[in-house]
């Protein structure tokens, strides 16, 4: 059997695995609560990996090694704090969620935070802001698959992109959560898998066999061909720029409507208590591959060794490194890993927007619930992929990294649900104004700072001081506009429930 | 009348704007004293937020002390990347093969997640959700339901 043979045999497999997860899921499938938080009934091994292969999506797989590609160490201090916030969303937001989730009848974060604000106002707004990131973040991964899938089978961008969706709709239209969970299982594992392996695999080429040579050979090499910055502790961007990540990736991982939404669905109490530990350390495990292959693919190409990636393909380093320098077995295993952090991530963004089309803007909007909502949920999963995938296919033309598109969602999502979820459900004295506020600065204040600061595009009219990320300042803003207009509004009376459930 | 929590959330906000300004200000201040007073900041909300959901009594008193110092630590190793990074010149001795910086940075902070996993092991799980809550909340789930069930008949 020939090499790519077994790695199209191998990546088959894996998406027969993931298409039968979805039919054996779909049977499970029964109500709208089945659909939308699986039956609020999962377990710790769930949900340690849902959460954490959720977030490991093409941003960290294939946007992740063209970031070290292009800019080294700042790529660490991207992936360092990310897994670092499972610990803060699991200790600041997962008991309180759990009890929403047993108190009142939540499927979706909109649901939850229109009980705790006492506002639909806040429940649109929320639905207006997981639309608009998820479009614009599934729209990343679906770049990353037609990437990766493009380069390495060598077909047209466009129909690898359709093969990619036509997989994780059949599965997550018919499935609903329950198959983005068990999904989340096996894709979870062979995403460590890969990772480990691909980890020493990549550090023993760079160090010609010997691991232990390899951060040598990579620092002599980087500095001796003038990018001793990408080997430095701060990377290329630098230290202020480093520091807005921590800040970012720490605090806006309970800002990520994928995962938070997934803090519903625990059966009980244990899971809320090991869940973030084994999200931490299963993310730290998968980020092996994200750091090394992209040092490795550039030690490579410094020494000659590799032909370099075309300025804006940096994205290729992980299908490149992949191609050419690891055996056939294990690349098949890898590209099934790659394709599985895209589609786990795929799942969950489908689930969370469909669940704002069918459950979140009716109420807030119409005041009543749709009837048949598990159907509606089905039929506008299937219409929020097509556009998802319509709108990559339009974005390819832009020009971002990968990476750099995750980082926006990312910040997106940060700034507008940090202040409303992860204050508001710490702090009772913050009221709907406040929450919709900030919202609001999140979003004013990220499109606006990205545009500006990248149009026009021969002199953008703003330049971010030391390349701080433009979410993180996104973030600050709307954390300070929610504590001051909280402060100066009058707080609507609590509920009981919800008194007992922010105490708790 | 101001609660405990406001004044928490206070800080929060104050910290935040100080980081914004330092953010927005650029090279106006120098750069070493923007980092320390940034990290500084990042690392108080980060503590506000977390240590105030870890019970501090006496039954987690020891976890909660071992997790403060843990982000204590954190602080510190951020603080020694900086001036390392900011002494380090081309042609200086490596540590294990890398700057020493970047060495800090990956044998040190990347420890973390497994740092806070031990002390999930140790008995952190119990400081975030203490039993007795974990039965009221399982108390109201029961009434809640047998209301529901009353309602329906």
């Amino acid at each position: 059997m020939g090499d790519r043979t077994l790695i199209l045999s191998i990546v088959g497999g894996y998406m027969l695995v993931c298409l039968g997860i979805g039919f054996l899921a779909a049977k499970q499938t029964k109500s709208s609560k089945d659909f939308f938080v699986a039956g609020k009934s999962s377990g710790i091994i769930v949900m340690g990996f849902a959460a954490f292969s959720t977030i490991m999506s093409g941003f960290g797989f294939i946007g992740g090694p063209g970031l070290v590609y292009k800019y080294g160490t700042t790529s660490l201090w991207i992936c360092l704090p990310a897994s670092f916030g499972f610990a803060i969303t699991g200790v600041i937001l997962a008991k309180r969620f759990k009890a929403f989730a047993d108190l009142f009848d939540i499927l979706t974060l909109p649901d939850a935070v229109a009980i705790r604000y006492n506002s639909e106002t806040c429940r649109l707004m929320a639905g207006l802001v997981i639309i608009m990131g998820v479009i614009a973040y599934l729209g990343t991964n679906i770049l990353a698959f037609g990437a990766v899938a493009a380069t390495f089978f060598g077909i047209d961008f466009t129909v690898a992109t359709v093969i990619g969706m036509a997989v994780v709709i059949s599965y997550a239209v018919f499935g609903g959560i329950i198959a983005g969970l068990y999904t989340d299982v096996f894709q979870g594992a062979i995403m460590i898998f890969a990772s480990v392996a691909l980890f020493f695999i990549a550090i023993s080429t760079v160090g010609d066999g010997n691991f232990f040579d390899g951060p040598r050979n990579i620092t002599e090499v980087f500095t001796a061909a003038g990018e001793g910055d990408a080997v430095g502790a701060w990377g290329v961007l630098g230290p202020m720029a480093c520091l807005s990540y921590i800040f970012l990736f720490k605090l806006g991982s309970c800002g990520q409507p994928h995962t938070t939404t997934k803090l519903f669905m625990p059966r009980d109490m244990k899971p809320v208590r090991w869940s973030a530990a084994l999200g931490a350390s299963a993310y730290m495990l998968c980020a092996l591959l994200w750091v090394s292959v992209g040092f490795a693919m550039k030690y490579l190409v410094l020494t000659g060794a590799a032909e370099p990636l075309a300025l804006g393909n940096e994205d290729n380093a992980a299908p490149a490194f992949l191609m050419n320098h690891t055996p056939a077995w294990l690349a098949g295993m890898v590209f099934a890993g790659l394709f599985a952090a895209i589609m786990s991530t795929a799942d969950s963004f489908l689930n969370i927007g469909a669940g704002v089309f069918v459950r979140d803007i009716p109420r807030a909007i119409l005041k009543r619930p749709v009837k048949r909502e598990l159907l509606w949920a089905r039929i506008a999963t299937f219409l929020l992929a097509i556009v998802a995938t319509l709108f990559a296919l339009w974005a390819r033309k832009h020009g971002d990294l990968i990476a750099v598109l995750g980082i926006f969602g990312w910040g997106l999502f940060a700034a507008a649900f940090v202040p409303m979820v992860g204050i508001g459900f710490n702090w009772k004295r913050a009221t709907w104004q406040g929450a919709t506020c900030a919202a609001i600065t999140g979003i004013v204040v990220n499109l606006g700072l990205d545009l500006a600061s990248k149009y026009p595009k021969e002199a953008p009219l703003y330049e971010v001081p030391g390349d701080v990320s433009v979410g993180a300042i996104a973030l600050m803003s709307s954390i300070i506009v929610m504590i001051l207009v909280s402060l100066a509004t009058k707080p609507k009376a609590l509920d009981p429930r919800v008194e007992e459930a922010i105490d708790f | 009348m101001k609660t405990n929590q406001d004044r928490l959330i206070l800080y929060v906000a104050g910290l935040t704007a100080l980081m914004l300004l330092l953010v927005l200000t650029g090279d106006l201040i120098p750069i070493v004293f923007r980092l320390i007073v940034h990290t500084g900041c990042i690392m108080g909300i980060i503590s506000i937020m977390m240590l105030r959901n870890v019970l501090s009594d006496s039954r987690a008193a020891v976890i909660w002390r071992l997790y403060a110092l843990g982000l204590v630590i954190m602080s510190g190793i951020i603080l020694t990347i900086i001036f390392l990074h900011e002494r380090f010149e081309t042609g200086d001795p490596l540590l294990l093969g890398m700057e020493p910086g970047t060495t800090l940075l990956v044998f040190g902070i990347s420890l973390f997640p497994f740092w806070f996993i031990v002390l999930w092991v140790i008995g952190f799980r119990r400081a975030i959700v203490p039993l007795e809550k974990e039965h009221h909340l399982n108390q109201l789930k029961s009434e809640r339901a047998e209301s529901r069930e009353d309602a329906d008949g």
